[in-house]
């Protein structure tokens, strides 16, 4: 398990994390509503219980005041002295008691039925031959009728009441309130109230299909019920079930295989009427459990409607994430691979847009960054094969077959001539060439430079003798100053070959090298041939030409300006004046070198030119 | 999403042009008689009646056939049956009637509450039918004190013919006259020699007594069963309470007369002989006409309707030989019978109620049932289905005319002809045969036609007195009272005379019968004394006196000179 988690949070990816998480959070939500619903559904029936002990008692309440209303009209006739006396009066003329009928007994009952409506027929049975009858009002009895064990049972009960379930002819049920009427405690007759049984499913309006209510009377007659064709019968067998006291009882209990659940109750008429009444009820467990299952599914549906929603959303949620996160991440990938346009689009606006933002942005800077080193190295890379280039280029100016040959003749020359002379010039050429050979700096320091053309003028004087004079003048100060190696001497090399050795007569040279603000000015004057404008123009052409590809022409100044161009790029300057005939001047003017101590530059390693 | 929304639309717009369609039908197609109600559908009037008789308006073809022709269907309410005038008054007082109302002997309460409303206009505009079938006896409808018309009587008695049957006569069992030869009884010793002869012949009904001389006197079983016949016998035609006296119209309470008590004698000496029922004078009329029904009453002056529903249950219990001939019979000979004898007045009717909403709708439908085409189908019902036309006559369909002899619920269910509660304003009259334009009869009732229908002992007992209805057995050629019925003139509500005569009423259920269960002359006089000293009690000459002004007033509303 743990390994499982662990797998879950440490090797998945984010979309299944996120769905773990709602996953564990929908099943904490689905337990608990599990729990919730199950607990409804037991607070439903403990209720539906509880309604349906309400109800019976309300029944109860209504159905004795129902019947209440009868005992009562009972009471008011058996305390009716006017009409118990013309009960018991014997007239001679029988028609004389229709006196009687028509202001005593008529109007009275009829007075009755107006206020209850319900009331079927309220009959007096007599035994009195003398009083006319008409089965309606009043109803004649002798041994011989129908109606004499009811006249007589009801007399034997003195005053209290004995109900019935009657069937009249028609087949229709009524209610039967019988009372024996008595005169200072002689009997005069017995009272009837019929009431129309119907009136009793009045009180079963509310009751459900497949619950049943019963209404027993004396005896466990049935005299009204839910259930149809039990009316008048007492072949239910639910005495069993009925209660002893007044309060309610409630039995589990198990009819016709089905569960149940029985209230039943003891219902108390009062003094007049002490036949005990009872009301069964009988609930249905499965139609308690039916209504609280339609609740249950109900709450189910809607909890399945909300998880699936809740579902449906974090897979939307997590792929969605999930998707900008894997997005996010297949672009770095990308951009660990170098591709800097796999940029993320992310319009959302949330962390992730902001990570994704921030990715961007990063991209974008890493890309610039990287541009920029590496045409920076780039550059570097060119400049020290240019460099190399040049150097190897001075190398082979230095290395001038002309030159060499020059020296040579004139040291050939000066072998015949003037010996002495002769060793110093092949010392100093042996010199000369030593020390290009030893300068491994790029480098080297203003008085070397000076001291190495000093040694390649007299070489030049040694061939040339007096047509050859110079001037040196340089401040002090710039003595020490480190300057790119052979930078001055290709220019000297050039005065002397193309101006002074063309002249005819002697030349003169000027060196010239001094500090002006900031900067350094080497002036390199001579007074020879000069150089006529189309030639100057196209050594200017050839200066500006990146091209390294020369073909040996005009190598000297070209290196001169290469390299100057590479170590101080735009700050230094290299200027030719000339005119023809008179002589030619070249400016170069470099920063103050003074400032930077030698190596302030890249140098490129591994180089053993 | 679009295609959605617009294919909703589109079946929003089918919906309302299929309701469109709907709602359009019902103008077209069969349009209602009445043009007014047109379009609307039938209006449902309330509709209730103090008659007893119980039909649906949705189970008759016929009311339904009217409906389709008027536009006008009514929600039918019955109260008869009960006590009617303690109704009546909670209904006015309570202001819970219903639109249309046939208040019958309630009628008078209903005009002086003030509920009706006065149809003059109504007729005037919307009812040439009933204008044209009632002619000059719509003056006779009018109320005397405003001179309004409250309620369109029954049916008008302006154009008497022959009369079928008898309203209320002496009725004795076929087995009766059979057993004795087919006498024609002409008083009332007659009738009494009969009965005892035939018990002596036939001393009991299947083991059970048998009731000679049938009465019931509760309720108005009184006024059928012992005023009513006091008058016949004795030669008036039925005043009910009232005794005119025709020199000066003045009004006596018929009760007080001598007329009433030689009629008491006569019962006197039939209870006295065992031949009345003991308990008759407080049986009411549900048990009487079980009573009837059983077969054991052999004889009686009552309605002949009242004896119409247990005629039809005797046959049905297969014993039409216990049904009952009608006779005119008097007191003593030299007294003519005028109890068929029609006068033309009227005291209820149908009547239309403040609560109407649509009288107009109401009154033309009552035009309607005033019209000839009404009157035939009122009273002969839906062509094809009750009558056929054979040889241009309206022949009334066999297996119909044995339904309505046989089946008591029949004709009530089918709302058809007589039986009908919607009978009033019609050309024919349930007793007389009366003709049409079309020259043919208003209804099933022409003298063919109704021994026709009539069962096998009733067509032997005809045939031995030689008549082919029982309308025959009597004459009707006596002089009518000019004032008309008496019991047709109003009493105001609530006046000393009104509370007097309903005293007196009581006074005469309690008394009378003590008078005829005396057990000798002596106590005769005593128990009838005693009633006339109870009556004088109830300040009946408030009464009397109050009756002999309506007549006077009634005589010159009517312009009758004396």
């Amino acid at each position: 398990m743990w390994n499982f988690v662990k797998y879950v949070f440490i090797f998945n990816s984010l979309r299944n994390k996120l769905l773990f998480t709602y996953m564990l959070i929908i099943l904490a939500f689905l337990s608990v509503g599990l729990f919730v619903i199950d607990h409804i559904g037991k607070e439903m029936v403990k209720q539906s219980i509880t309604r349906e002990k309400k109800d019976v008692l309300q029944l109860k309440e209504n159905l004795a005041n129902y019947l209440n209303r009868y005992i009562d009209l009972s009471t008011e006739i058996f305390f009716d002295k006017t009409m118990m006396d013309y009960l018991m009066s014997y007239s001679g003329n029988r028609g004389e008691s229709a006196s009687g009928f028509y202001t005593i007994l008529k109007p009275t009952f009829q007075k009755y039925k107006n206020l209850w409506p319900e009331i079927d027929k309220i009959t007096v049975y007599t035994n009195n031959p003398t009083l006319m009858s008409n089965d309606d009002e009043i109803s004649y009895v002798d041994p011989q009728s129908t109606e004499w064990p009811m006249y007589q049972e009801a007399l034997k009960s003195r005053g209290k009441i004995k109900w019935q379930l009657h069937q009249n002819d028609q087949g229709a049920f009524k209610i039967r309130l019988n009372r024996a009427l008595l005169l200072d405690n002689f009997e005069v007759g017995v009272l009837s109230i019929f009431v129309d049984q119907e009136q009793l499913n009045g009180f079963f309006k509310e009751n459900i299909e497949g619950n049943e209510i019963n209404i027993f009377g004396p005896k466990d007659m049935v005299f009204g019920s839910t259930r149809p064709g039990v009316l008048g019968t007492n072949g239910l067998h639910l005495s069993d079930y009925r209660s002893n006291e007044h309060t309610l009882r409630i039995t589990d209990e198990v009819i016709n295989k089905k569960p149940v659940k029985v209230i039943s109750t003891n219902m108390d008429l009062g003094k007049y009427s002490p036949e005990q009444w009872a009301i069964i009820k009988i609930v249905s467990n499965n139609l308690i459990m039916q209504e609280v299952k339609v609740t249950k599914q109900y709450l189910i549906y809607v909890f399945i409607i909300v998880i699936s929603l809740v579902i449906l959303f974090s897979f939307l949620i997590a792929h969605h994430l999930g998707g900008r996160m894997r997005n996010l991440s297949h672009s770095m990938r990308k951009l660990q691979e170098g591709n800097f346009s796999a940029l993320v689009i992310d319009k959302n606006n949330d962390e992730i847009s902001y990570l994704a933002k921030s990715f961007n942005k990063m991209a974008r800077r890493l890309e610039v960054l990287v541009r920029d080193n590496y045409v920076m190295n780039m550059q570097q890379m060119e400049m020290e094969v240019q460099r190399r280039e040049a150097e190897m280029n001075a190398l082979q100016s230095q290395i001038n077959p002309h030159f060499l040959f020059n020296t040579l003749e004139a040291i050939i020359w000066g072998v015949h001539e003037k010996k002495e002379e002769t060793a110093e010039v092949i010392m100093m050429l042996a010199n000369n060439f030593r020390r290009i050979l030893n300068w491994k700096e790029d480098f080297i320091p203003l008085s070397s430079e000076l001291q190495f053309i000093e040694e390649y003028l007299r070489i030049q004087k040694f061939r040339l003798e007096d047509k050859l004079q110079w001037t040196v003048k340089v401040d002090d100060s710039l003595l020490s100053m480190h300057i790119p190696k052979m930078m001055i001497q290709p220019i000297i090399e050039n005065a002397i070959n193309h101006g002074i050795a063309m002249k005819k007569g002697n030349g003169h040279l000027k060196i010239a090298i001094e500090k002006k603000e900031g900067f350094v000015l080497m002036s390199i004057s001579d007074d020879g041939v000069g150089i006529n404008p189309e030639k100057l123009s196209e050594i200017l052409g050839l200066m500006n030409d990146r091209s390294m590809n020369t073909s040996g022409k005009h190598i000297g100044m070209k290196n001169v300006f290469e390299r100057m161009k590479i170590y101080f790029g735009d700050r230094a300057t290299i200027q030719i004046y000339s005119e023809a005939g008179k002589g030619t001047t070249v400016k170069l003017s470099l920063p103050d070198r003074t400032i930077i101590k030698s190596g302030g530059v890249p140098h490129v390693k591994g180089s053993n030119s | 999403m679009r295609k959605k929304v617009s294919m909703l639309s589109m079946t929003t717009v089918m919906c309302m042009l299929v309701l469109a369609g709907c709602s359009t039908s019902p103008g077209d197609g069969k349009t209602p008689a009445a043009a007014d109600v047109s379009g609307k559908g039938p209006i449902t009037v309330t509709w209730g009646s103090f008659k007893t008789k119980v039909q649906k308006w949705d189970e008759s073809p016929i009311l339904q056939a009217l409906t389709e022709k008027t536009g006008v269907k009514g929600d039918l309410q019955f109260y008869g049956g009960g006590d009617d005038a303690q109704k009546a008054g909670v209904m006015i007082a309570g202001g819970d009637y219903p639109e249309v109302i046939e208040a019958t002997l309630q009628q008078q309460k209903f005009v002086d509450a003030g509920v009706l409303l006065p149809l003059d206009d109504l007729i005037e505009k919307h009812g040439p039918n009933i204008k044209k079938v009632w002619g000059d006896s719509l003056n006779k409808l009018r109320n005397p004190k405003d001179g309004k018309i409250y309620f369109i009587g029954e049916k008008p008695r302006n154009r008497q013919g022959e009369i079928i049957d008898a309203n209320q006569s002496l009725l004795i069992q076929y087995d009766v006259l059979d057993k004795l030869g087919y006498p024609k009884p002409k008083t009332l010793d007659d009738v009494e020699k009969m009965l005892k002869d035939y018990m002596a012949k036939v001393p009991d009904l299947n083991g059970k007594p048998w009731v000679p001389w049938g009465l019931w006197s509760d309720t108005w079983g009184y006024s059928i069963t012992v005023n009513n016949p006091a008058q016949w016998v004795s030669g008036f035609m039925d005043d009910s309470e009232a005794f005119v006296d025709t020199s000066n119209y003045r009004v006596k309470y018929f009760n007080k007369t001598d007329h009433f008590k030689d009629y008491l004698k006569w019962l006197n000496k039939m209870y006295n002989e065992g031949m009345i029922d003991k308990n008759a004078f407080i049986t009411k009329n549900d048990q009487f006409k079980s009573l009837v029904s059983s077969g054991r009453v052999l004889a009686m002056i009552d309605g002949t309707w009242d004896v119409a529903d247990p005629e039809k249950a005797l046959r049905k219990a297969n014993m039409p030989e216990r049904a009952y001939a009608r006779f005119p019979i008097v007191m003593k000979e030299g007294i003519k019978d005028r109890s068929q004898v029609d006068a033309e007045s009227y005291s209820w009717g149908v009547s239309i109620t403040n609560k109407a909403k649509d009288p107009v709708a109401i009154i033309k439908m009552l035009d309607y049932v005033a019209s000839q085409e009404g009157t035939v189908l009122m009273n002969w019902g839906i062509k094809g289905t009750h009558y056929d036309i054979i040889d241009g006559k309206r022949v009334q369909k066999p297996e119909v005319t044995a339904k309505l002899r046989d089946d008591p619920d029949y004709a009530l269910k089918l709302a058809l002809g007589t039986s009908s509660d919607f009978n009033w304003g019609q050309y024919s009259s349930e007793f007389s045969m009366v003709k049409l334009d079309d020259g043919d009869y208003a209804s099933p009732n022409s003298a063919d036609a109704i021994y026709n229908q009539s069962d096998e002992w009733t067509k032997k007992v005809m045939d031995k007195y030689g008549i082919k209805y029982w309308g025959k057995m009597f004459d009707v050629s006596g002089k009518p009272n000019d004032y008309g019925f008496a019991w047709t003139l109003p009493i105001p509500q609530n006046s000393p005379a009104q509370l007097a005569v309903t005293k007196a009423d009581e006074v005469r259920h309690s008394a009378v019968p003590a008078i005829i269960a005396s057990k000798n002359a002596e106590q005769f006089e005593q128990n009838w004394n005693f009633f006339m000293k109870k009556l004088d009690e109830t300040k009946i000459e408030e009464w009397e006196k109050t009756m002999s002004e309506a007549i006077k007033e009634r005589l010159k509303l009517w312009k009758v000179s004396k």
